[in-house]
């Protein structure tokens, strides 16, 4: 076997112990359903009678539980089976056999990727059958609303994107608990770092706009140190019936795997010097 | 373990630690700079729709707990919970809680053109009720009162809505409903007409958009414009959509031939062009 | 070039210093250590708690990284992580994931290690019969005993076949019966060829199962040896004599004396506890 098809193997066989011990996560499944609860609950929005705008609001309901409990999962479950494996000791069992740092974060980032994934798939089925269900009903009471509210293509389109951003917050946590001591330390840095990437492109604006030489220095800093976490809301511009092409898609998907290369590096850098 | 504890100073404990945030820093410095031409080409598709936020539309929206609602995905889950609040007040008849929350509903999503026209509505028909109600009923208040109170919920309704024109340029719907607030609110006949006129110009602009323009410029007795409007209006109807009320506005036309007395060799025939 | 096979372990003065606080201050767990471990013997490291033992371990294993001097295992640098591959480890008080079953967490190993596809569910099957966990292969490590955690550490770190066996307190917490067993299983090894280095609390059982002893303490290496080099008190013999009636012995002695030789100690020749236990234990149940 050669050294890439050993080494792919070890990370696959990393990713697929890690991905089992996450879907058994009790937190896992109280996430998904706390997801599938919000979706239910938009039945009281027909009280409001907001006819075919309705969609729009369910639309912005499902994206945004997706992305709430998709960046809460992502973090938690990622730091949890991090320390996890170095508090419980099954770490020195591991490292202890040919297995390379780099494998060893990898390998960890890919079972949570995959237990993210099943997550966006779940919550995304959930999204559209509640669309479909409700969009059914309003043409049929509606004539004038026209054949279709709702392009399904692109609330797909939109919560892949969003799986390739739980990647990067993924890669992001792992470089976090790959510094860090502690499980609280690494989740309370991933929040806030992921607070920071959503709200980066604001502060940018606010501060290229303040004209300083320090201040243009530091909003500078900060567009180039974190990723835009805004480039993958395209969920917005699905509920706001904005439509967006393939190449849109590819550029933010490339943007989103570039950085989750960079962070899984850096982990594994850091993760070198660790002592076990 | 040893107890001879012995002390060699701070830097190699704190070397490894250093240089680990240091290269991180460098790193992804250096991406950033990369991927930024990638960034800049999607930022630019994905804001140019409106996924940002004004900054500075979003200054007096800040202390009503809606920088959660910045958090992409949660802002328009955010914005829908305060459209939620906005028709909870509008029940309550709340003015000032009503017109503050439709203000930051729109701070929050701007996309949105369905809370720019409901929220105007709300603020141009329902509110100078309101406060009529509360003066007294409209018995109890003068109609000089009335008439400067539907004025000045008109203004700021209007206010509204040129602010939904920086997201919404050339959007029909919006021109409609300035001219209709215009037309129902200011009795501004003839600023009514113009703006049907500006939205029958657009594109994706609805069918009765165009006749009701020549419906206006009757109103006001240019029945010669109106006529030559639809006269050039006419053939670009379809004739196979309900909506163009092609038959209709052809009727129109013979009336406003007959009412101006227009010879019957100079009369409007669709077969002919 | 000497023919002589290269040692399983070569550390040169080896220094592993733990930092305390910010200010530099740092314990020294491994105090410029020079030790060698040929290949194919059964190699003890015995100390107190916090000798240095299971530091100077997770040096060989690159699970911690030395402050100075060298460790070589098997011909190549400790922090290589290929030579990992022929390297099995069982630390102290193993932990393993709960959720998997004997057979699975020895079959996860294999695939860590490199055991080829086709051989790896043979090998597995191998080692756990080896081990004797072949009934419970198929239940959740959460469930196991502490002698079973021990079975199964000792089955994942035998499972790719390695030259050179690690084992962190391998019988600390097992009942004699199971130490017993784990001891067995040690001399099997070193049958087979293997290099085996053991640390142990249970100084009896050391000296059973060692062919060559180092004796760590406070970080220091302070004797090391074979076991006879170093509990052989020289110029001292041991009998044991059959058959002779009690009151002999001052006639033994007598005899001792006229070419000069003093008889040091006489009395009834004692079993081992150990061995009385287990030959007790296995005839209780044989007649059961």
């Amino acid at each position: 076997m050669s050294a890439i098809s050993s080494s792919l193997s070890r990370v696959g066989t990393i990713a697929g112990n890690t991905f089992l011990e996450a879907v058994r996560q009790r937190f896992f499944i109280a996430l998904l359903v706390l997801a599938a609860g919000l979706l239910v609950s938009t039945e009281f929005l027909r009280e409001f009678n907001f006819g075919a705008s309705e969609v729009r609001f369910i639309a912005d309901i499902g994206f945004g539980a997706l992305v709430l409990f998709g960046s809460v999962l992502t973090i938690t479950v990622t730091a949890q089976l991090f320390f996890a494996e170095i508090e419980s000791r099954t770490a020195l069992t591991l490292l202890a056999k040919p297995v390379r740092r780099g494998e060893f974060i990898v390998g960890k980032f890919l079972g949570v990727w995959l237990v993210v994934l099943i997550f966006c798939v779940i919550v995304t089925l959930l999204v559209c059958a509640v669309l479909a269900t409700r969009e059914a009903e309003i043409l049929a009471a509606d004539p004038d609303a026209g054949d279709a509210l709702v392009s399904y293509g692109a609330v797909i389109a939109a919560a892949a994107v969003q799986w390739v951003k739980f990647g990067v917050l993924g890669a992001i946590t792992l470089l976090l608990g790959s510094y860090s001591n502690t499980n609280l330390f690494s989740v309370a840095t991933a929040l806030l770092v992921l607070v920071i990437c959503h709200l980066q492109y604001l502060a940018r604006d606010v501060w290229e706009r303040g004209g300083s030489a320090v201040a243009q220095v530091g909003a500078g800093l900060l567009g180039l140190l974190f990723p835009n976490f805004q480039l993958f809301n395209l969920a917005d511009l699905v509920t706001a019936g904005e439509p967006f092409g393939a190449a849109l898609i590819v550029r933010v998907t490339l943007y989103g795997l570039a950085y989750i290369a960079v962070f899984l590096a850096l982990a594994s850098f850091s993760f070198r010097r660790r002592e076990i | 373990m040893s107890d001879a504890a012995e002390s060699s100073g701070m830097f190699p404990f704190l070397r490894d630690r250093l240089v680990t945030v240091a290269v991180t820093l460098v790193v992804l410095t250096a991406t950033g700079f990369v991927l930024r031409p990638l960034e800049a080409t999607a930022w630019a598709e994905v804001r140019a729709r409106g996924a940002g936020i004004d900054a500075a539309g979003l200054e007096g929206a800040v202390g009503q707990g809606v920088v959660a609602g910045l958090l992409g995905g949660f802002r328009a889950l955010a914005a829908d919970f305060l459209w939620l609040k906005a028709n909870s007040n509008w029940e309550e008849m709340d003015l000032p809680a009503t017109q503050t929350t439709i203000r930051a509903v729109t701070a929050i999503d701007p996309r949105q053109l369905y809370f720019w026209v409901n929220g105007a509505r709300m603020i141009a028909y329902d509110m100078p009720v309101w406060r009529i109600e509360r003066a007294g009923g409209p018995d109890a208040v003068p109609a000089s009162v009335q008439a400067r109170i539907d004025e000045e919920q008109a203004r700021v309704a209007l206010g509204l809505l040129a602010d939904a024109q920086r997201f919404h340029a050339d959007n029909p719907t919006l021109v409609i409903e300035v001219a209709n607030i215009h037309l129902r609110r200011l009795g501004d006949v003839a600023t009514a007409a113009q703006l049907y006129r500006e939205a029958a110009e657009l594109p994706g602009a609805p069918f009765y958009a165009a006749r009701i323009h020549a419906e206006l410029l009757r109103n006001l007795g240019r029945r010669h414009e109106a006529l030559e409007w639809l006269v050039g209006v006419h053939p670009t109807l379809p004739r196979d959509v309900p909506e163009a009320m092609s038959g209709i506005v052809l009727a129109r036309i013979h009336e406003l031939e007959d009412e101006l007395g227009v010879s019957a060799e100079s009369r409007y025939n669709p077969v002919a062009r | 070039m000497s023919d002589a096979p290269q040692p399983a372990v070569e550390i040169r003065g080896l220094t592993k210093d733990f930092p305390l606080n910010l200010r530099g201050l740092r314990l020294r767990a491994v105090d410029d250590l020079t030790l060698e471990i040929p290949r194919g013997c059964v190699h003890g490291l015995l100390g107190p708690n916090g000798s240095g033992k299971s530091t100077t371990i997770k040096v060989l294993l690159g699970l911690l990284r030395r402050t100075r001097g060298t460790c070589r295992v098997l011909g190549c640098e400790s922090d290589d992580p290929a030579v990992r591959a022929r390297i099995g480890y069982l630390p102290e008080s193993p932990d393993f994931h709960r959720f998997l079953t004997g057979r699975e967490l020895v079959r996860y190993y294999a695939r860590l290690c490199g055991v080829a596809r086709a051989g790896r569910e043979a090998r597995a099957a191998e080692m756990l019969e080896w081990v004797g966990l072949t009934a419970a292969a198929d239940r959740r490590i959460g469930s196991y005993s502490k002698g079973m955690l021990q079975r199964v550490g000792l089955a994942q770190a035998l499972v790719h076949d390695p030259e050179l066996v690690i084992l962190d307190e391998p019988t600390a917490g097992v009942d004699p019966v199971g130490s017993a067993d784990i001891v067995r299983l040690i001399l099997k090894l070193k049958e087979a060829g293997k290099t085996v280095l053991v640390t142990s609390h249970l100084l009896a059982q050391a000296e059973d199962v060692c062919d060559r002893i180092a004796i760590l303490n406070r970080g220091k290496l302070i004797a090391a040896g074979t076991v006879d080099q170093l509990v052989s008190r020289s110029g001292a013999l041991s009998f044991v004599v059959e058959g002779m009636p009690p009151d002999a012995v001052g006639e033994l002695r007598a005899w001792l004396d006229t070419r000069g030789w003093r008889l040091a100690s006489a009395g009834p020749h004692r079993s081992r506890l150990d061995e009385l236990f287990l030959e007790r234990i296995r005839k209780s149940e044989e007649g059961a």
